[in-house]
C-alpha cells in the first residue's frame, strides 16, 4: 500500500470490568479506502468505534488521525477534526425535521453566535443559514430524502432514518465516516440503496470509509480490506478475497460458514 | 402526514421557506391576537387588562423555561426565583440610579442571565431528576438570600421593598392600562427572540443535546456549553418577566410569592400548552391563568348550589378542580395543547380529505 | 382560683398607670364600703357591683383616693394583690364612669352614636373586600370574614342604611396572592364611583396596594399587619385593624419583664430569654424588627434569633423548639396563626419542656383557629398568652358582641367560624359606619371618597370599632397601639377560653 495513513489504531486495550472488549488490537485506515470490521456479536466492533470517537479512553494503546494523537481527545473535538460517525443504533434527534436534524451537524460549520440567534436578521445569521441550507439541501438530493425533508425523524421508519443519520455525518464534511452498521434491519432494497450511497461518497469525494456490517455478502463487495475481531482480539486483516479463505475467521464464524462464503 | 402543506404550494426561495410566518392566515391571526390584546382596555374592566398583563409576564418566564425544560431537556425548578433576581435587580436600578425602564429591564435580564449561568453549573454533571434537585437549589438559595443579606436594600424580613414606577422619557407607566403596552412589547420582542432560537444553530444545538446528547456532543456541540447557554437564557427570559412583574406590582420580594409553587406551576403551564413547541408557553399560560379564574368562579356557583356546604366549597372547590383539570390534560393531552394544535392545523389543510 | 390568683397577678402591670392617674382625685363618694373576703379579687368585685369586670380601676381609684385622706382604706399598689381585711371603697356607678372615662388605660372607646345631618335614602354606598376564602390560608381565615362583613351591614341597613344609603359590599376572593390581590384591586378602583374604602386582609395585599391606595386615595382597612409598609411613607391611606407586629412583640416583652416574678416558670432566673418562632415570611418575621429588638434591649431582655417553621400544618417545630431552650429561652413567643402555634403547644407539652417556658403569641395566635387546630386537644392550649388588642366573643357585656353572636346564630354558621374573622370583621363595619357619617356630616354625601373618609377618621382620631377595639388615626398613627394580654384558661365546663389577665395598656412605640 502506497496510500498515506488516515487512521492508526495501535496496541489499543479496553476492558470494562472483567471483560476485555478489545485486546492489544492494532490497525490502520489509509486514505481514500473502504475499510471494513466485521466480527461476531461482542467482537467489540463498536467499542472501537467509541475508542476512535472518544467516548471510550482505551486502557493502553493509542489511537492517530493525520499523526495527531486523538487517544483522549473529548468527542466534541473530534467532529472539528474531521471525523464523523453514525452509530449502530441511530443517535438521530427525533424532535428535530430531517432538515433541521442534517443542519444540526453543520454546527461547528456556523460562525455566527447566540446572540445573532437571536437577533437572526441582523448579525449574519440569516445569510449563513441560507448559505447551509444550500449545501445540506445538495446532501438531501442526493440521499433522495426531499420528500421527508419537513418530517420529523421521530417518525420515520427506520430505513429512512439510518439514511437521514448518514446524511448527518455528511454534512459534518469530514475526511473520513465512521459508519457502525448503517445497513442492518433494512430490506434488499433499501441496503442496496444504501451501498449505493457509500460507494458514491466514496467516489465523488475520495472519502475514506471504515465500515461495520454484519452482512457479508454486501461487505464483500464494497469493502476494500477488511478487519475481523473475535472477542476484542484482531484475528485477520485482509483483502476480501484473503478474508474469505482465513481458516482462523473461518473459525470464529463457525455455524456461520455458509454467510461468509456466500 | 409528512409535509403538512397544501399541495402546489411551493417555495420559491430558501429565505422564503425559512420563515414564520408563511400565509396570510398567519398574518391575520397574530395580528388579531395582538390587536385584541392591545385594545383590552378599550373592551375589558380592569380585571381583563391586569390579566392580560399578568399573561404576558407569565408566558415570558415560560418562554425561558421552555428553553431550557422544552428544548434542551434540561429541567429546572428555579424559574421563580430568578424572576425574584430580575424584579430586585431592575427595581434597584430604577431606585438607585433612576434608570428608565429600558435600561434597567435589559440590565436586569442580564444580571439574571448570570445568576442563572451559576446555578446551571452542576447540570455538566448531573440530569433529570439531580438536575431538579440542584436548581431547587436556587428556589431556596435565591429567596434566602434577599431576605437576610443586604438587609437595607433588599428589604430584609419584610420580604420586599417597593418599587418606582417605570418611566420612559416623559411616559410614566402608572395604570394597568399603560403597562400593558410595556408587557405587550416585552413579550412581542422575547417571542421573537424565541423563534429565533428555535430555528438557528443555537436551538437545533438545544434539541440535539435533548434527543441525543451522545451525537449531539460527536457533532461539535460543546454539552457544558450549550447547556450553560440555555440556562442562561432561561434565566435572561425570567429576568424579564420578573422586571415587569415587578414594576408591575410595584413591589418585589418573597413576600409576594416568587416560591417553588410558582416554579411548579410554571413547570404545569409549559406541560399544558406544550414543551418544546413556540407556542406551548402562550397556550399554557393563557389555559392555566383563566382556567384559575374559571375555577373560582364555578366554585361559586357551586357553593350557591349547595348552601349548607358553602363554606367548605368555597374553600376546597378551586384547588381541586383546578387540580382535577391539570391532571386530565396529562392523562388526554400529554403531548401539550401545541399539538393538538398542530392536529387542527393537518387537518384543515388536507380538507377536504381529511376524514 | 388558680384562675383567679393567675388573673389578678398578671394585672400588675396596670399598677403605675392606674395608680398615678387616679392618685389626684380625692373628691370621691363611695356608695359602698367592702372589706376584702379570701378568694376577692377587684374585677370580681366590679363585677358584683356594676356587672363589668372591667370596671375595676374605678375601685382601685376610688380607694387610693380615699386612702391618701383615710387610712382605714386599702392602699392599692397592684391591682393584682389585694389583701383579705382590706377595706375598698366602691363609688356609685356614675362616678364610677367618670373615673374610668378620665383614665388612659380604661376600657375601650365605645361607638359614638353620631346623628346624621341629611338624609340619603335610595342612595348607595358600595364597600369592597378582597380576601382569600380559596388558596392555602382559606381554612384559617375561612368565610367569617365575608359573613361578619355581610351580617353587620344587614343589621345596618336595616337600622336604615348609613344616612339613609343603602350600604353593599362587593367581595373578590384573591386565594392571598399578590398578583390577584392586585388583579382585584384594579377591579374596585375603577369601579363608578370610585370607592372610598376596601377591606383587605393578607399582608400580602398591605404591601402591593400601599402605594396605590396613596395614589388613588382610597381608604385600605387592612388585617395584614405590616408596620413598614403603613408607616413608609407615613400619613398613608392604609389603616390596619390590631397593632403592627413589631408593637405587640414588644408590648408582650414588656408584660413578661413587669410581671417576671409571677409569671416566670418554676426554677427560671431572673434574666428573661424569649424564643420566637416566626412563619417564614413578612408576617413570621413581623415581630422581630430591629426596633423591636432594639426595645428588647433597652429593657434588657434577650432575644434569641428567630427560628423559622414552614407554613404548613405539617411542619414539624421540634428542632426549634428544643434549639430555643438550649439557649436558655423562657419565654417562646409565636409569631404565625392556626396549625404552627397548636404543633408550637403541642409539641412542647409532648417534650415535657411546657413548665419551663411561658409560652404566647401574636394576637391572630390565640384565635379559634388554633383551638381548633389542636381539635380534641384543645386543652392542651391552657396557659397560652396573646396579646389581645379587642374583646371577645365571651365579652357578652359589650352590646357589639351579643349583636354579633346573634347575627351569627342566626347564620347557622359552623363553630370552626366562630372566630375572631368575623367579630373583627362584623365591628369593622361599624367604625366605618361612623366615620362615614361623620364625612357625610362635615362635606356632603357627594363628596363622601376616600380623602374625605380619611380626613373624617383623622377627625375623629380614635374610631372605635363596635366597642371592640378602636382605630386609631390620631396624630399619623395607622395601627392602635394598646392592647390586652389574655391567656387561654379552662371554663367550668373545662372549655378553653381566652380570659383577659391584663387590663388595656399602651404598646411600645416601635414604627420603622
Ligand atoms: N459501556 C460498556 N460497559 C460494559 N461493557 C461494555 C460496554 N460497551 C461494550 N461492552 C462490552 O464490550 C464487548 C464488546 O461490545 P461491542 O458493543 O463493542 O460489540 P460489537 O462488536 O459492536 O457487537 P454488535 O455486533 O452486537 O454490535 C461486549 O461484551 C459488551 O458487552
Ligand atoms: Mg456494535
Amino acid at each position: 500500500m502506497t496510500r498515506p495513513v488516515h487512521l492508526s489504531v495501535k496496541n489499543v486495550s479496553l476492558s470494562f470490568g472483567g471483560t476485555k472488549a478489545l485486546h492489544n488490537v492494532s490497525f490502520d485506515v489509509y486514505q481514500g479506502e473502504i475499510l471494513a470490521i466485521i466480527g461476531p456479536n461482542g467482537a467489540g466492533k463498536t467499542s472501537m468505534l467509541n475508542c476512535m470517537t472518544g467516548f471510550y479512553r482505551p486502557d493502553e494503546g493509542s489511537i492517530t488521525f493525520d499523526g495527531h494523537e486523538i487517544t483522549t481527545t473529548p468527542p466534541s473535538k473530534i467532529a472539528g477534526l474531521g471525523i464523523a460517525r453514525t452509530f449502530q443504533n441511530i443517535a438521530l434527534y427525533t424532535g428535530l425535521s430531517t432538515l433541521d436534524n442534517i443542519m444540526a451537524a453543520r454546527h461547528i460549520h456556523f460562525k455566527y453566535g447566540m446572540w445573532q440567534s437571536m437577533l437572526y436578521w441582523v448579525g449574519g445569521a440569516l445569510k449563513e443559514e441560507i448559505r447551509h441550507r444550500q449545501r445540506v439541501e445538495e446532501i438531501i438530493s442526493f440521499l433522495e430524502i426531499e420528500h421527508i425533508r419537513k418530517a420529523t425523524v421521530g417518525a420515520l421508519p427506520h430505513g429512512l432514518r439510518k439514511r437521514v443519520e448518514l446524511g448527518r455525518a455528511l454534512a459534518l464534511e469530514s475526511r473520513v465516516l465512521l459508519l457502525d452498521e448503517p445497513m442492518t434491519g433494512m430490506n434488499l432494497e433499501e441496503k442496496e440503496d444504501m451501498a449505493r450511497f457509500v460507494l458514491d461518497i466514496h467516489e465523488r469525494q475520495n472519502m475514506t470509509i471504515l465500515l461495520i456490517e454484519h452482512d457479508m455478502g454486501l461487505v464483500m463487495d464494497i469493502a476494500d480490506r477488511i478487519v475481523v475481531l473475535d472477542f476484542g482480539v484482531k484475528i485477520a486483516e485482509g483483502t476480501p478475497d484473503e478474508i474469505k479463505n482465513n481458516p482462523e475467521v473461518i473459525r470464529a464464524y463457525l455455524g456461520q460458514e455458509h454467510e461468509i462464503l456466500n | 402526514m409528512a409535509v403538512l402543506r397544501p399541495s402546489g404550494d411551493f417555495d420559491v426561495s430558501y429565505r422564503q421557506d425559512m420563515a414564520l410566518i408563511r400565509y396570510p392566515w398567519h398574518w391575520v391571526l397574530i395580528l388579531a391576537t395582538i390587536l385584541v390584546a392591545a385594545t383590552a382596555p378599550l373592551w375589558g374592566n380592569a380585571y381583563v387588562v391586569t390579566t392580560i398583563n399578568q399573561i404576558a409576564y407569565t408566558v415570558i418566564a415560560v418562554q425561558g423555561l421552555n428553553i431550557l425544560t422544552g428544548y434542551t431537556g434540561q429541567i429546572s425548578l428555579g424559574q421563580a426565583a430568578f424572576m425574584l433576581v430580575g424584579g430586585y435587580a431592575s427595581a434597584l436600578l430604577a431606585t438607585y440610579w433612576g434608570a428608565p425602564i429600558w435600561l434597567s429591564l435589559p440590565l436586569a435580564a442580564l444580571i439574571t442571565g448570570l445568576v442563572g449561568l451559576i446555578f446551571g453549573l452542576p447540570s455538566l454533571r448531573v440530569k433529570g431528576f439531580y438536575l431538579a434537585m440542584a436548581t431547587l437549589a436556587a428556589q431556596f438559595i435565591i429567596p434566602w438570600l434577599t431576605r437576610h443579606t443586604f438587609k437595607d436594600y433588599l428589604g430584609g424580613s419584610d420580604g420586599q421593598i417597593s418599587v418606582p414606577m417605570p418611566t420612559l422619557g416623559p411616559i410614566v407607566f402608572d395604570s394597568a392600562e399603560k403597562f400593558l403596552y410595556l408587557s405587550l412589547v416585552a413579550l412581542l420582542i422575547t417571542t421573537v427572540i424565541a423563534f429565533n432560537i428555535s430555528r438557528t444553530r443555537l436551538g437545533r444545538a438545544f434539541v440535539a443535546i435533548r434527543d441525543n446528547d451522545l451525537a449531539a456532543e460527536l457533532l461539535g456541540v460543546n454539552l457544558l456549553g450549550y447547556k450553560l447557554r440555555a440556562f442562561f437564557i432561561a434565566a435572561l427570559f425570567a429576568g424579564i418577566a420578573g422586571a415587569l412583574r415587578a414594576h408591575s406590582e410595584r413591589s418585589i420580594g418573597t413576600e409576594l410569592g416568587y416560591n417553588l409553587n410558582e416554579s411548579i406551576l410554571f413547570l404545569g403551564m409549559l406541560i399544558i400548552g406544550g414543551l418544546g413547541t413556540n407556542l406551548g408557553p402562550f397556550l399554557g399560560g393563557v389555559t392555566v391563568i383563566i382556567l384559575d379564574d374559571v375555577a373560582l368562579q364555578f366554585g361559586q356557583f357551586v357553593a350557591a348550589l349547595f348552601p349548607a356546604y358553602s363554606s367548605n366549597v368555597l374553600t376546597s372547590f378551586r384547588p381541586i378542580f383546578f387540580g382535577l383539570v391539570l391532571m386530565l390534560f396529562l392523562i388526554f393531552e400529554p403531548r401539550g395543547l401545541a399539538y393538538r394544535w398542530t392536529l387542527i392545523k393537518a387537518a384543515w389543510r388536507l380538507r377536504p380529505f381529511s376524514r | 382560683m388558680k384562675k383567679a390568683i393567675s388573673m389578678l397577678v398578671l394585672m400588675s402591670l396596670l399598677l403605675g398607670m392606674v395608680s398615678a392617674s387616679f392618685a389626684q382625685q380625692n373628691d370621691v363618694t363611695c356608695e359602698s364600703e367592702v372589706v376584702v373576703q379570701v378568694n376577692d379579687w377587684l374585677s370580681k368585685i366590679a363585677d358584683k357591683f356594676y356587672g363589668d369586670p372591667l370596671a375595676f380601676p374605678a375601685i382601685a381609684a376610688a380607694t387610693n383616693a380615699k386612702a391618701a385622706a383615710d387610712d382605714s382604706f386599702a392602699t392599692i399598689e397592684n391591682v393584682n394583690i389585694i389583701e383579705p381585711g382590706w377595706k375598698l371603697c366602691v363609688p356609685g356607678a356614675a362616678d364610677a364612669q367618670t373615673l374610668l372615662d378620665s383614665s388612659a388605660a380604661g376600657v375601650l372607646t365605645q361607638s359614638a352614636d353620631i346623628s346624621c345631618d341629611s338624609s340619603n335614602v335610595g342612595k348607595k354606598i358600595v364597600l369592597y373586600q378582597q380576601a382569600g376564602i380559596t388558596g392555602p390560608l382559606a381554612a384559617i381565615t375561612g368565610p367569617g370574614l365575608i359573613n361578619g362583613t355581610q351580617d353587620a351591614i344587614k343589621a345596618i341597613n336595616d337600622a336604615g342604611g348609613i344616612c339613609g344609603a343603602t350600604v353593599e359590599v362587593v367581595f373578590n376572593d384573591t386565594a392571598y396572592v399578590a398578583e390577584q390581590e392586585l388583579a382585584v384591586y384594579e377591579v374596585s378602583r375603577n369601579s363608578d364611583p370610585r370607592p372610598f374604602v376596601i377591606l383587605t386582609y393578607g399582608s400580602g395585599a398591605t404591601v402591593v396596594l400601599k402605594d396605590r391606595v396613596n395614589e388613588d386615595k382610597i381608604v385600605n382597612i387592612a388585617s395584614g399587619l405590616n408596620g413598614p409598609a403603613v408607616y413608609n411613607p407615613p400619613n398613608g391611606y392604609t389603616i390596619l385593624t390590631a397593632p403592627i407586629y413589631s408593637d405587640q412583640f414588644s408590648g408582650f416583652i414588656k408584660w413578661a419583664k413587669d410581671n417576671w416574678a409571677s409569671i416566670k416558670p418554676e426554677g427560671a432566673g431572673d434574666e428573661i430569654v424569649v424564643g420566637v418562632i416566626g412563619w417564614d415570611n413578612a408576617f413570621g418575621t413581623g415581630a422581630t424588627t430591629d426596633e423591636a429588638l432594639a426595645y428588647a434591649e433597652s429593657i434588657g431582655v434577650t432575644v434569641l434569633p428567630l427560628e423559622v417553621v414552614a407554613l404548613s400544618p405539617t411542619a414539624d417545630p421540634t428542632g426549634p423548639i428544643q434549639n430555643l431552650v438550649a439557649q436558655g429561652a423562657n419565654v417562646i413567643y409565636n409569631q404565625s396563626l392556626a396549625f404552627t402555634p397548636a404543633t408550637v403547644i403541642a409539641t412542647t407539652r409532648a417534650l415535657g419542656l411546657w413548665d419551663q417556658v411561658v409560652m404566647g403569641g401574636v394576637n391572630w395566635s390565640m384565635d379559634n383557629s388554633m383551638l381548633g387546630s389542636l381539635g380534641e386537644n384543645a386543652a392542651l392550649a391552657e396557659g397560652y398568652y396573646g396579646v389581645f388588642p379587642y374583646l371577645y366573643w365571651d365579652d357578652t357585656d359589650q352590646p357589639a358582641v351579643r349583636a354579633a353572636q346573634a347575627a351569627f346564630d342566626a347564620g347557622g354558621y359552623p363553630p370552626a367560624d366562630h372566630g375572631v374573622g368575623y367579630l373583627l370583621s362584623y365591628a369593622s363595619v361599624d367604625a366605618i359606619r361612623q366615620a362615614a357619617i361623620h364625612a357625610i356630616n362635615r362635606d356632603g354625601f357627594d363628596n363622601l371618597s376616600g380623602e374625605t373618609f380619611l380626613s373624617a377618621m383623622e377627625d375623629l382620631g380614635i374610631v372605635s370599632a363596635g366597642g371592640l377595639f378602636e382605630f386609631n388615626v390620631k396624630d399619623g398613627n395607622r395601627a392602635p397601639s394598646r392592647t390586652q394580654i389574655r391567656q387561654v384558661q379552662l371554663n367550668d365546663a373545662g372549655v378553653p377560653t381566652f380570659v383577659a389577665v391584663t387590663d388595656w395598656f399602651d404598646l411600645p412605640d416601635t414604627r420603622p
